[in-house]
């Protein structure tokens, strides 16, 4: 095998590596997490990209909270929810990218 | 023009701090949750009306705060979006813009009122508060053939030729 053909092939196995990558990354962003707010609350759901998507509350537990405490509780639970799907995505990619060895 | 990495590497992390300095504000369509969030779009304060936790159907909670962090969310990508071309759009100046002053974040911050300029009908918004246009290229410039790079592939033949 010439030069050429060699560095033809290293870049064809970057480009399979890089493309085995991105459809990884897209998986992850298309996953969806839930996070459980305390008790019997509701969920709070986002996607993998960790963007808020929804929030489910449960009437009937809301009545236990005033209007300040379901907001503290909320934006917490809306935290937690999009810092844990950043750092499943960001895992994720970072497990493909050494599985690949681009790393 | 010149490019320079290191001005603009400086630059894209003056903006990067000054984007999570700043606090935008959103609602939702029937006023019951307003969400603030940074110039990067984290969430940093969530404020429900207590007369929608008293109502009939208090569940509607719920629709309503993803509608208000995406509100707030619209506004700082607006602003982001436009002080970061200011950075890396070769056409305009970027320059950092004053320090805000200390106080409650969800008011007094810096980028309202361009948010608000933007939802004008009928005005074009500015492309930054900060950034300072041009005169445009073609009125002061000839194309400088300094900075075209002859053997960039352009992807397109090679592709078809199979490989390279």
């Amino acid at each position: 095998m010439n030069y050429q053909d060699e560095l033809y092939h290293l870049a064809r196995e970057i480009d399979e590596a890089a493309a085995a990558v991105a459809q990884t990354a897209q998986t992850a962003e298309r996953a969806p997490l839930e996070w459980r707010l305390p008790g019997e609350l509701g969920t709070v759901t986002v996607s993998g990209a960790g963007q808020l998507t929804a929030v489910t509350l449960d009437a009937a537990e809301m009545r236990q909270y005033s209007a300040d405490a379901l907001s503290r509780t909320l934006l917490q639970g809306i935290q937690d929810a999009e810092h844990r799907a950043d750092r499943r995505r960001v895992d994720t990619i970072a497990a493909a990218v050494a599985e690949t060895g681009l790393a | 023009m010149v490019f320079n990495a290191d001005v603009m590497r400086q630059q894209a992390e003056q903006l990067d701090e000054e984007l999570e300095q700043g606090r935008f504000s959103g609602q939702s369509r029937d006023g019951a949750v307003t969400a603030v969030v940074s110039g990067r779009g984290r969430l940093m304060d969530l404020k429900i009306t207590e007369s929608v936790m008293r109502g009939a159907h208090p569940q509607v909670v719920g629709p309503a705060v993803v509608e208000a962090v995406a509100a707030a969310r619209r506004q700082a990508a607006t602003v982001a979006v436009a002080k970061m071309r200011a950075v890396f759009d070769k056409d305009q100046v970027w320059q950092p813009a004053p320090v805000p002053p200390a106080g409650d974040f969800a008011v007094s911050n810096w980028a309202a009122p361009a948010a608000e300029d933007h939802s004008q009908p009928g005005t074009t918004p500015p492309a930054s508060p900060s950034a300072v246009a041009r005169p445009r290229r073609e009125e002061v410039e000839e194309e400088n053939f300094e900075e075209l790079d002859f053997l960039e592939d352009d992807g397109g033949e090679d592709e078809e030729r199979g490989r390279w």
